[in-house]
């Protein structure tokens, strides 16, 4: 190793100093105390008083002190975790970064999922605000909340109300992976919920009817935070064609009842390039382009909503048909596909005695066709697909 | 067909019949839990088990997952897991990357942990999680047990520990970690091991980066040093002291394939001396 001699220490080390405020995009302050440029566009979280810039931070991946150093920097101020990101790492991560910075600078969410009792669900949140070195986090949410049932749980709706009670939490809000509409509607007839987190990118079928809903809860004083907005991050299943996600996260906020959207951010690379949408949120004709194009190729996926099951006459198994039909063409797995015809059983012509299909997909998928051909699998010898 | 061979046949798959299914061999029986069936999940299909989370396990080249319920009446089951990667060190990657915060480390695989009802541990290339919905003595008991008889079955592997080329004075106990990517932030560092240490101002970390070549190692230092606007030109065998903004103070050395460097350590003689002994070690 070249001894490091003091003249090129200080060739280095000045060179490197002043490199420091000169990086377009992830320009630094004199410390890590989150400012609000003026050109951040912020809106309203509801009726929660939270005034909340466009980009926010998913933190479910969340390995690095740095990516949140410098998200601060660029002025997103909200911090979306989990009590079981990484087995509570995620929420250490950002304890580590957000406690010595004066508390009312940024926001910070938090989810537990749904326990047997409410003994139970404090241990948790109080093991979560132990992590997050915090007294309160600003959203509480009921994690991964799939319908009216479980989100009317009375034992966890008291509980949810009594951590805001006791001021372990300023918000309280519901997750939401599936069943959006359903659900989403429940928390509008609730109305006990201040934030519904919710996926929502422009490969939803049922985006106009769950635009609706939005918009009625937003006018019920409702926050709405968009998450998996890029929709899985890639176009095909091989994952050669990335999703445009600056396109992918203007398009979710052209609508204005998302309050915020809350991307996995892995990099600084990746930081950079979603921050430049905290300050322009306007799609061009690229972008719109882009995604015109996403819509068409997205046929391949089966949102295992199950809201066809009861509208199809013979009841077949249709997730899981559809599933086959993923495993043939887009993993292109033959094996796979026909271990899976085989055993759901229903031979080689599910469809052919109904003249027309009485269940309607959300995604618009032609589901006779795909059941039609996916079911040829089992006439096919299973040494011709090995 | 003649009788004989039709005899053979019938022999021969009373035996199959009769031999454990070897994958039920990966998980021991106890006494006062029952063994209930095995579920096998491919990467394309740990999303089905995990949701989310199954992007942190495929991150670290995971290949194989093993689930088994083992039950004691309705209420009371614990679950063992044996999720299978590429290599040790991915296995070892994602234990460090869910490893609590505050556990009881246990004599275990090649390394564990109890926290709360779960214990967790990596062996060979397989990370291992037992678990259960109760905590009571009889339940942490059983999930040792399992825990134990697991790790017994798991080839012990005999090439060198993953982080033995560190110095071995002043670490801080328990805070290995390897990174797959994207480490300290940036996408160009990536399979990095690292190491916490005491310092007598401030813990700093070492950390060694495995490139695929000594081209690709001095892309990627051209490309770190182009982040903190550094104005000199990546080259092999010379230490550079690097501000990062968001990561602190860094000296880092390209050797070969390798990245060396800490974080933390503000005097260059000090990196260099820990340095050495790291690459030296490293041989």
């Amino acid at each position: 190793m070249k001894k490091f001699d003091r003249r090129n220490f200080l060739l280095t080390g000045s060179a490197s100093i002043a490199g420091l405020a000169i990086t377009p995009h992830l320009k630094a302050t004199s410390s890590t105390a989150p400012g609000k440029p003026r050109d951040i566009i912020n809106r309203k979280l509801g009726t929660t008083g939270i005034e909340i810039p466009v980009i926010s931070m998913g933190c479910g991946k969340l390995d690095s002190p740095a990516i949140v150093k410098a998200a601060l920097n660029l002025g997103i101020t909200h911090f979306d975790t989990a009590h079981g990101y990484r087995q509570g790492n995620s929420e250490r991560v950002l304890g580590e970064v957000l406690s010595p910075l004066p508390r009312n600078s940024y926001t910070v969410a938090t989810k537990i999922k749904a326990q047997d009792t409410e003994e139970k669900f404090f241990e948790l949140l109080d093991i979560s605000l132990e992590r997050l070195k915090i007294e309160y986090v600003d959203i509480l949410y009921l994690h991964a909340v799939s319908s009216r049932d479980v989100m009317l749980n009375h034992v966890m709706l008291n509980a949810m109300k009594k951590a805001k009670a006791l001021g372990k939490t300023k918000n309280i809000g519901i997750s939401i992976h599936k069943n959006e509409l359903e659900v989403l509607q429940a928390a509008i007839d609730c109305s006990e919920y201040d934030v519904v987190l919710l996926s929502r990118n422009f490969k939803q079928k049922h985006g106009d009817k769950l635009a609706n809903k939005i918009a009625t809860a937003a006018s019920k004083g409702i926050g709405i935070i968009g998450m998996k907005v890029m929709a899985g991050g890639f176009l095909d299943k091989e994952k050669l064609q990335p999703v445009n996600c600056k396109a992918a996260l203007k398009w979710v906020l052209q609508d204005k009842n998302i309050h915020t959207t809350i991307p996995t951010i892995l990099n600084l690379d990746q930081l950079q390039e979603n921050a430049s949408v905290l300050k322009d949120i306007e799609l061009n004709n690229d972008e719109k382009a882009l995604l015109a194009l996403n819509e068409k190729q997205s046929g391949l996926y089966c949102n295992a909503c199950s809201q066809c099951v009861d509208s199809c006459r013979k009841y077949l198994p249709i997730p899981e048909l559809m599933r086959a039909y993923m495993y043939a063409y887009g993993h292109r797995d033959l094996t796979k596909a026909k271990e899976l015809i085989s055993e759901l059983g229903n031979g080689d012509s599910p469809c052919a005695s109904c003249s027309e299909c009485s269940t309607s997909c959300i995604l618009d998928f032609d589901l006779k066709d795909k059941i039609t051909d996916i079911s040829r699998l089992n006439k096919v010898p299973a040494d011709f697909v090995a | 067909m003649t009788a004989l061979f039709r005899k053979c046949i019938v022999f021969i798959s009373g035996v199959l019949l009769l031999v454990p299914n070897a994958h039920t061999q990966h998980f021991p029986k106890i006494e006062t839990f029952k063994k209930g069936n095995i579920a096998t999940y491919t990467p394309e299909e740990l999303w089905e088990y995990i949701n989310g989370a199954a992007v942190y396990y495929i991150d670290f080249a995971f290949k194989k997952l093993k689930v088994i319920e083992y039950r004691n009446g309705p209420d009371n089951y614990i679950k063992a897991e044996i999720y299978e990667h590429s290599s040790p060190i991915d296995a070892f990657g994602i234990y460090a990357y869910e490893r609590s915060g505050k556990a009881k480390y246990l004599e275990i695989g090649s390394q564990g942990y109890l926290s709360h009802s779960s214990l967790n541990f990596y062996k060979n290339t397989c990370y291992v999680k037992v678990h259960s919905n109760q905590k009571d003595s009889l339940t942490l008991l059983a999930i040792r047990e399992i825990g134990y008889g697991i790790a017994k079955r798991i080839p012990e592997l005999s090439s060198p520990k993953p982080f033995d080329a560190f110095p071995a004075e002043n670490r801080i106990e328990y805070s290995e970690k390897y990174f797959a990517s994207n480490y300290l932030g940036h996408s160009f560092l990536f399979k990095a091991r690292e190491i916490s240490y005491t310092g007598n101002k401030a813990n700093y970390q070492l950390f060694r980066i495995k490139n695929a070549n000594t081209k690709q190692s001095l892309q990627n230092l051209g490309k770190y040093l182009s982040f903190v606007k550094s104005g000199d030109s990546a080259a092999e065998d010379y230490l550079f002291k690097l501000n990062d903004m968001f990561n602190g103070t860094l000296f880092i050395i390209a050797k070969g394939p390798y990245l060396y460097g800490s974080i933390g350590i503000e005097d260059s003689f000090e990196a260099e001396s820990l340095l050495q002994t790291l690459i030296e070690q490293s041989k």
